[in-house]
């Protein structure tokens, strides 16, 4: 019975620990159980188990890189959602006049939250772009050159040496439309790409 | 050139019996065991997982290696019924340098605690 177990417990070890070792491992129990202690053999086992998951086959490494992606993920995702259809979003029209509509565009880059601001006085689209940049600032800038035609909504921002587009469509919803677009952004120095898919809610 | 030790000196007590038990002579994992626990006089018992898990460590720095079928035949001390499971392990070249530079550092360790017990002995002050 206590045999059986701590062949389990070698069972349990990562397969090259258990194809290396773990015949050895077992002729030892065979060997010593009588005079070490069934007890602490398999206190010894679990221990080793405990060192071969944790230190040594990295597999924490993976589960700890997978769980950081994850929380990344489902973080982009509160911000690309928005915690509530209404507190940050205001629309004056549905998209039966898409020219008129007014909202917030919310969205992540590089796991930060970014907020696009839009609203039309008058014939002229103004808008902003509300961040936080790498030092945990929050920082603000203009959007230019706003063009929305139909229910397509094109944008550009210059923040510091980025320059950023945003393409996007206006979807028709039950409770108003919704702006789905991606903002791209070229990052200054590296000159790499990041870009984010994401969507928001302009509610009635 | 002197070597780089550092990543394996100072040694952990039971990498430290392991090598200490190998010094003399090639062992199977239970000889290894039965070895530390002589030399400790019973104080200090290794399992199997903490043998096998320090000795992959050693084996993976060079440290310690498994002996040949051939080199393990010559063994005077292997009986014809050995259990084929068991597999011998030896000292390398490398591990008896690395084996060296920890008893040196522990020699180092002593000499500096007796010259400090010594100057600090309240009789010899008084």
């Amino acid at each position: 019975m206590t045999r059986a177990l701590y062949q389990f417990l070698l069972w349990l070890h990562p397969p090259f620990f258990r194809q290396r070792f773990g015949e050895e491992m077992l002729w030892i129990y065979d060997e010593s159980a009588a005079t070490h202690g069934v007890l602490a053999l398999v206190t010894d086992g679990l221990a080793s188990l405990a060192r071969q998951w944790v230190m040594r086959a990295g597999t924490w490494k993976l589960a700890v890189a997978g769980a950081g992606g994850l929380l990344e993920i489902l973080m982009a995702g509160f911000f690309v959602m928005g915690p509530a259809p209404t507190a940050h979003v205001a629309a004056t029209q549905s998209i039966e006049d898409p020219a008129q509509f007014s909202g917030t565009w919310k969205g992540s880059l590089r796991s930060r939250p970014i907020e696009l601001v839009l609203a039309k006085e008058g014939t002229v689209w103004r808008g902003e772009i509300h961040f936080q940049s790498p030092d945990g600032a929050l920082r603000s800038a203009p959007l230019e050159d706003i063009r929305v035609a139909g229910d397509s909504v094109h944008l550009r921002v210059q923040v510091d040496d980025s320059d950023m587009t945003f393409s996007g469509k206006l979807v028709p919803g039950t409770l108003g439309s919704r702006l789905v677009g991606a903002l791209q952004a070229t990052a200054d120095a590296s000159d790499d790409l990041i870009s984010y898919s994401t969507l928001q809610a302009f509610h009635a | 050139m002197r070597e780089d030790l550092s990543p394996l000196v100072p040694l952990s007590p039971a990498i430290l019996h392991i090598l200490t038990a190998l010094a003399g002579e090639e062992r199977h994992g239970y000889g290894i065991m039965q070895e530390v626990a002589r030399q400790s006089e019973g104080q200090y018992k290794l399992g199997p997982g903490t043998l096998y898990d320090n000795l992959q460590k050693l084996l993976e720095h060079a440290v310690v290696e498994e002996c040949s079928r051939r080199s393990a035949a010559d063994n005077p001390r292997r009986s014809a019924g050995d259990d084929p499971r068991r597999r011998y392990y030896r000292l390398t070249a490398f591990g008896r340098r690395v084996l060296l530079a920890e008893v040196a550092r522990l020699e180092g360790v002593v000499r500096h605690a007796r010259l400090r017990l010594q100057t600090n002995n309240p009789r010899r002050a008084s």
